[in-house]
């Protein structure tokens, strides 16, 4: 029972030093213990950002926050001209981790987008999906048919 | 594979011998990929008589290039549909378009476009020296056309459900019904290439076009249920001419 006693004490010391090593640096557990940097690429994709109409943006050059990016700091600058989103420039941004920086490759793009209209031009092709012609003979031959006398 | 096809060649002079050529090419890859053809290939594979190492060449490209797509796209693109029967048409269509462009440049052709199920490979410059015009469908109304592209050695290809329906899934889901986005038209270096990714790109939903955004050489133009579009942000360069 002494031999238990005496040995528990000693687990329960190396426990709690392994623990104070694993969790030591800076204060608690850091997110690249639980994600290593392959793992951002399997992270699913991220719908997009939308821009609105062009008469919503005032031309000029605009400053974003310096936003808390948990590695760091992320602060970007934009250029507005004839209402269009012309430049975007990274003032900062976290460089200080490897898995930072993979982040950031894998940062969401602001893609523009627009209302689809009716278009007349002189084209030489159109790409679409497709319908099968056989099928749609076969459905127009039927039709047909029962449209007989 | 049952789907229209159109060959236009602009060069000044050519072969007249050209387009039998080309619909012999076709009918051939049709009789190897078809699928409901009995005595294909894909049939004969998918019933289980013959083994990887017995297909033909052809065929393992195909599996190869469909590997390497699923890999490419994190498992958004596969040639194995619900039924766990393999159906390679989705390649095979951007793959045998290619092969024909291959074959026209052989014979001395620089000035042509492919056309097959609307999926497209343009070489060179139409009769009037310009780039090939080519409208992107309107999926709300098929006989409208909302944006046009001035293509010269591009491959284009449009990924939708709105034509022939449940044909494309969602791998990682198939309870996903796939509603997000009507339409996914992507243009790369040549049509095998655009083909293969289009597909995927749309079945990964309005994160397509983030996908093809990363991929260099790539642009695609996306149109949601909402009747919105959204672009990659080099796709502006192809609306001039």
């Amino acid at each position: 029972m002494n031999f238990i006693k005496k040995h528990i004490l000693s687990v329960l010391i190396l426990g709690t030093l392994i623990s104070y090593f694993l969790y030591s640096e800076k204060g608690g557990p850091k997110i690249a213990d639980f994600i290593s940097p392959e793992d951002t690429d399997s992270f699913p994709f991220a719908p997009p950002i939308m821009l609105k109409p062009e008469s919503a943006y005032k031309d000029g050059v605009y400053t974003g926050d310096n936003a808390d990016a948990y590695y760091g700091n992320m602060q970007v600058s934009i250029v507005i001209q004839n209402g269009k989103l012309i430049d975007i420039k990274t003032l900062d941004h976290p460089k200080s981790r490897i898995t930072s920086v993979r982040i950031n490759n894998n940062a969401l793009p602001i893609l523009k987008s627009e209302a689809i209209k009716s278009q007349s031009a002189k084209i030489s092709a159109v790409s679409g999906a497709s319908y099968s012609s056989r099928a749609y003979k076969a459905s127009l031959a039927s039709a047909l048919s029962l449209a007989m006398n | 594979m049952g789907m229209e096809t159109t060959v236009e060649i602009a060069d000044e002079k050519f072969e007249k011998g050209l387009f039998e050529m080309t619909f012999i090419y076709l009918l051939k890859i049709d009789e190897k990929f078809s699928i409901r053809k009995s005595a294909s290939e894909i049939f004969c594979i998918n019933s289980e008589l013959i083994k990887y190492a017995e297909y033909s060449e052809e065929m393992k490209t195909i599996f190869e290039l469909a590997e390497k797509t699923k890999n490419e796209t994190s498992g958004y693109f596969d040639i194995k549909n619900k039924s766990g029967k393999y159906d390679p048409s989705g390649l095979v269509k951007g793959w045998a378009i290619h092969n024909v462009s291959e074959l026209l440049k052989k014979q001395g052709c620089k000035n042509f476009l492919v056309d097959i199920g609307n999926d497209l490979q343009l070489c060179g410059c139409n009769r009037d020296r310009k780039p090939w015009a080519v409208g992107i469908r309107n999926p709300f109304k098929f006989s409208e056309i909302v944006k046009v592209v001035h293509l010269k050695d591009r491959g284009i290809a449009t990924s939708g459900k709105y034509a022939r329906g449940e044909h494309i899934y969602n791998p990682h889901n198939y309870e996903d019904t796939l509603d997000d986005i009507l339409s996914m038209t992507v243009i790369g270096p040549n049509i095998c290439e655009a083909d293969r990714f289009a597909t995927p790109a749309f079945a990964m939903g309005k994160a397509g076009i983030n996908f093809i955004e990363k991929l260099k050489g790539f642009e695609a133009y996306m149109i949601d249920k909402s009747g919105t579009a959204i672009m990659t942000s080099g796709f502006e360069k192809y609306t001039k001419i």
